[in-house]
């Protein structure tokens, strides 16, 4: 198909995304929009330094490879660089949603089903300024390269998102429920949840009280545990951070304990939804990686560069976050292991502490954070009232020993808006989760 | 039927640094545009790569029959064009800076191991109707993303050297950088008091302020300033503009419906009075609210309230004199944290260093911040500095619990 220059190694990743984004906004209709872009990104590396161009005009592809190569110092033995032997030569073709593809449902259809939850809104005095938003994206990508990767793949998903503020109770709250499928025809059964979702956030801004600030357990739910799994450990375990640093090198050791023997933190490409990854932005395929095993620290996610500085095996987690990027290490679907206990008999467990049911956001360096949306206080074993937290954060290196309980109820949760920011490319779509969680001793702001 | 043609161009040329080497070169230049068409009350848009053709108008018909609604005024027999371009610097002397720059900052630096993104950031925004509207802007901005981490940390990361400018100046990075980094290399000791100066950017604390100053929220009565416009909720030395002048980097002075405002700014706060909320022209129209040139959204979306670019305006004192002698806390790297519906907020600091004489002295350890918006911004507000004291930036200085 191209014609790649020799002594360099050449890959080009053609992406080609079809979208629909409706909005309503307290009943009136405000976007409704179908996008088609089509774009490539190549790359091109000498062995010294890499090259990357994006382009829109698919038939420059091959006078910008020709234009890159001209730039770079071509190495007879380029194959034989670490770097490029690091790298997975396939040959598929998985295009999972042919027949089940969005773009073949009318406009009409997503606008009904949108405007279907309209009336579950009218059932609530309190809450105002609601938004209605319907998005799907089928992205399909075909990655080739000079070593002969020719692998073409689908992703896609389907999803109602709906974001409004409950007033009348003091100070406002706001509220969102989403729904993340990966066909149309899944999106079912959303009015009944967005109305238990919206009993419950005008019962949590009736009632909520400030939380007196101290330390406290912590009882997260799964999206909330996801949401800590992802942020305080998961971008540790990206490579890319430890390329020629020894001192990094020797703290990441694997095979040391970094966590309570039942922990276990597992990446993986492979569930469908928002962290499904079957191949890579450099066409290797997706896999389960065990970033701790009970509590051992035991793997971490590589592109083909930091597999190649490590010694060790490419992840399927060099990603991109569309054509105009170039692939880094970035994680998929993160998740915390399932345990044992049932929710009951781990809030059961504490006398004085905080449930966290949802989440604003999150983040995670050697402090993570997690801003609650909405919280119940836990008194002698059991939910009290709700209560009001601007912020939950902890050391992550010791809030990882100090786990003590793990549900064997299990979620892994998935979004169309939003996703995962890593420097200039936010967002990309991940996914994750993890059972309920039980943490001692976490800062309650 | 009206028409209109909105189109921004994007060249990018990124330079990737790992271990404190330029490993990559990343180049990018994308032209994305819409066409619009209104008729009958109805907006109908079309996007795509590159400029206009027959099939893009039909598209964009084609959508007018979907019947989103747009019955607001567009702008006519308007013509501006504005090149805020100052250094243009091609890509290889780009790489040749960048490079240079690099090697004597780990010359200088030789303990701290460099990453991240150089990049150069042209822009092209086009605004064009048939009734004689024609804008246009251009803008090209460089910005030094280096983030540093001591040879010898366990972290990730240790902090940023960030850097924005329309014109490239190795000398003004390094002596910032190097300052930074020399009391990076000094641990200090938390100061006792439990209320601290403390020197930051307005984003860093200025969220819930922002989004309580959206129209739609203080219309529709969901904004934790409802009901307050005109009243003196802050401190007199506190003013905040919505800004689309050459100040703002990268900042258009048109937006996505060629709102402009009459000088390129206007006051939200000014004084302490809370005078307006950024608005688009749906928002005004619909309660009656001044528009401050706050439509935003993607290219081919219906124009939409946005925020607007904000400036917290200088006072006439530099960070020297609004600290006086006294020590000051600088933040780095604050994440994480939020506020309550009341205005409570705290946060971890991740990073920051203690000041004195308006200079850094030494790197904290971690602690966390907190603090009442009305009180940070009323009697804990100490004002903005008239000098750009870090990095070519302003510094806004407030009294904040340290926990």
């Amino acid at each position: 198909m191209y014609q790649f220059p020799k002594g360099l190694f050449t890959d080009v990743r053609l992406e080609t995304t079809d979208s629909t984004t409706i909005q309503v906004n307290d009943g009136k209709l405000v976007q409704n929009k179908n996008r088609s872009e089509t774009g490539a990104m190549i790359r091109v590396f000498d062995g010294r330094r890499w090259y990357y161009s994006a382009v829109t005009d698919l038939s420059a592809i091959q006078a910008e490879i020709d234009g890159l190569a001209a730039l770079a110092a071509p190495d007879p033995d380029i194959e034989n660089h670490p770097v490029v032997r690091a790298l997975e030569v396939n040959k598929a073709q998985e295009l999972r949603y042919a027949g089940q593809d969005v773009r073949r449902v009318p406009g009409a259809q997503k606008l009904e089903l949108l405007l279907s939850h309209k009336a579950v809104f009218e059932e609530f005095e309190a809450v105002k300024g609601v938004q209605m938003i319907y998005s799907d994206r089928h992205l399909e990508k075909h990655i080739l390269s000079s070593l002969g990767t020719d692998v073409r793949f689908d992703q896609q998903f389907a999803s109602v998102n709906f974001a409004y503020t409950v007033v009348g109770f003091g100070a406002p709250h706001n509220g969102r429920y989403r729904c993340y499928k990966t066909r149309f025809e899944e999106l079912t059964g959303t009015r009944q949840a967005l109305r238990q979702e919206l009993v419950r956030d005008v019962e949590y801004a009736q009632n909520a009280v400030p939380m007196p600030a101290g330390v406290y357990t912590c009882v997260f739910s799964p999206v909330t545990a996801g949401v800590f799994a992802h942020e305080s450990f998961g971008h540790k375990s990206e490579a890319d951070f430890m390329i020629g640093d020894e001192t990094m090198k020797r703290e990441w050791k694997l095979g040391t304990r970094v966590g309570s023997e039942t922990l276990n933190i597992i990446d993986s490409g492979l569930p469908e939804g928002s962290g499904f990854v079957p191949f890579d932005d450099e066409g290797c395929r997706a896999k389960e990686t065990y970033l701790i095993k009970n509590g051992i620290l035991t793997g971490r996610l590589h592109s083909a560069l930091t597999a190649a500085d490590l010694g060790e095996k490419v992840t399927g987690n060099a990603r991109a976050m569309s054509f105009e990027y170039e692939p880094i290490v970035r994680m998929t679907s993160t998740y915390i292991g399932a345990g044992t206990l049932t929710r009951e008999e781990l809030i059961g467990g504490v006398e004085d502490g905080v449930y966290i049911e949802d989440y604003k956001h999150g983040s995670g360096m050697s402090t993570f954070t997690i801003a609650p949306n909405r919280a119940w206080r836990i008194r002698n074993g059991r939910l009290a009232e709700p209560v009001r937290v601007s912020v939950v954060s902890g050391n992550v290196m010791e809030t990882l020993h100090r786990i003590t309980g793990l549900s064997k109820e299990f979620k892994l949760c998935s979004s169309a808006l939003g996703g995962c920011g890593k420097m200039e490319q936010f967002p990309l779509p991940v996914a994750f989760g993890g059972p309920y969680v039980r943490v001692e001793d976490l800062q309650v702001q | 039927m009206k028409r209109e043609v909105y189109s921004q161009t994007i060249q990018k040329t990124t330079l990737n640094i790992t271990q404190s080497r330029v490993d990559s070169v990343r180049k990018n230049q994308i032209t994305r545009s819409a066409c619009r068409v209104y008729e009958n009350g109805c907006i109908g848009i079309s996007g795509f790569f590159g400029q206009p053709t027959r099939q893009n108008w039909k598209a964009a018909e084609e959508n007018l029959a979907l019947g989103i609604p747009y019955e607001y005024p567009l702008e006519e027999g308007k013509m501006r064009t504005e090149d805020r371009r100052e250094e243009l610097l091609d890509e290889k002397q780009l790489l040749c800076r960048a490079e240079e720059l690099l090697a004597r900052l780990s010359r200088r630096q030789p303990e701290f191991i460099f990453s991240n993104k150089i990049l150069s950031l042209d822009i092209t925004q086009t605004l064009t109707g048939e009734k004689g509207l024609s804008y246009e802007y251009r803008d090209r901005v460089y910005q030094l993303s280096i983030i540093f981490k001591h040879k010898s940390s366990n972290a990730v990361f240790d902090g940023g050297l960030w850097m924005e400018s329309r014109r490239w100046d190795s000398e003004a990075f390094l002596r910032d950088a190097c300052q930074q980094l020399d009391a990076h290399n000094t641990p200090a000791r938390l100061p006792d008091a439990p209320v601290m100066p403390v020197v930051l950017s307005f984003g860093l604390v200025g969220e819930p302020i922002l989004q309580g100053l959206s129209a739609e929220a203080l219309g529709k009565g969901t904004s934790i300033f409802a009901g307050r416009l005109g009243e003196k909720l802050f401190s007199s030395r506190f003013t905040l503009f919505a800004d689309r002048s050459a100040e703002s980097l990268g900042e258009s002075f048109f937006d996505k419906e060629g709102s402009t405002l009459a000088g390129d700014r206007i006051p939200l706060i000014e004084n302490g009075v809370l005078k307006r909320g950024f608005c688009d022209k749906k928002n005004a129209a619909e309660f009656g609210f001044e528009n401050t040139a706050a439509a935003g959204g993607s290219y081919d979306d219906v124009p939409a309230l946005g925020e607007n670019s904000v400036l917290a305006a200088p006072g006439e004192k530099t960070l020297k004199e609004l600290l006086g002698e006294g020590e000051a806390i600088l933040i780095d790297t604050m994440s994480g944290g939020d506020c309550t519906a009341e205005g409570n907020c705290a946060s971890p600091v991740q990073l920051a260093y203690l000041l004195r004489n308006g200079k850094p002295v030494g790197r904290l350890p971690e602690f966390s911040l907190s603090g009442n918006i009305y009180e940070m911004f009323g009697k804990d507000y100490l004002g903005v500095s008239a000098d750009k004291p870090f990095f070519d930036r302003r510094a806004l200085v407030l009294r904040m619990k340290v926990n």
